[in-house]
């Protein structure tokens, strides 16, 4: 049997997880991997961080795949989703 | 952006063990109360000696927590810098009886933090759901 306190804490160590992962865990390896791999992206995507948009959050799929995505300006309100096999198209 | 890594990974462990802890002391309320001769490993073995839970956790997971927990007590209590405990609990740890550990920090011993981080993550969630699954055939 689990009491309610319990169940709570559980499901904030597994929310934790996600949240890690979806997040913080991501900035890391995301960026690493940009400037190792993509430096022309990285570039670019430096560029657009200080003119129009800025990087809201990375998140982390796998080891190796990762979806960005970007807050556009107000004007343009919403996110855009792209993979790292796509960052070269971008 | 990568100027804050460290602040938020150390963020993340601060909560974790936090939460980790809160876990056990909302299982049994008897392990939160330390004192000098019953250290962090000490109620970690006391929890998981106990009948329920005593074959849920092996001793090198025993000693991965006990060095988190090291980790982020030097990160909220020494400014950064490693402590005589933390020495133990990574040579516990890691096997490492070698490595000259004088005047350095936590981001020197630990490169990689993310990856030492995401480790405990794991693992912390790993124990939680397993504690879980205890407690769900109880």
């Amino acid at each position: 049997m689990i009491s309610d306190e319990t169940k709570s804490i559980l499901n904030r160590i597994y929310k934790s997880e996600n949240n890690w992962k979806a997040t913080h865990l991501a900035v890391w390896h995301f960026d690493d991997y940009l400037q190792k791999e993509y430096l022309e992206e990285r570039i670019f995507l430096s560029g657009v961080d200080s003119g129009t948009a800025h990087i809201q959050r990375y998140k982390k799929i796998s080891d190796a795949d990762f979806v960005v995505d970007f807050k556009l300006p107000a004007s343009k309100s919403g996110f855009k989703i792209y993979k790292t096999s796509e960052l070269r198209k971008f | 952006m990568t100027s804050s890594d460290n602040q938020l990974v150390f963020g993340h462990l601060v909560i974790l063990m936090s939460l980790f802890e809160s876990l056990l002391i909302s299982i049994k309320p008897d392990f939160e109360k330390p004192s000098p001769k019953t250290g962090f490993s000490h109620r970690i073995d006391n929890f998981f000696s106990s009948t329920n839970y005593g074959t849920l956790l092996v001793d090198k997971e025993k000693e991965e927590l006990h060095l988190a927990r090291e980790t982020r007590n030097c990160y909220i209590h020494n400014n950064g810098n490693i402590d005589t405990r933390f020495v133990t609990a990574y040579k516990n740890a890691r096997g490492d009886s070698h490595s000259d550990f004088s005047g350095k920090s936590l981001s020197t011993v630990f490169p990689e933090l993310f990856k030492e981080i995401e480790t405990w993550n794991e693992l912390i969630s790993s124990i939680s759901k397993r504690i879980e699954e205890v407690l769900l055939v109880k």
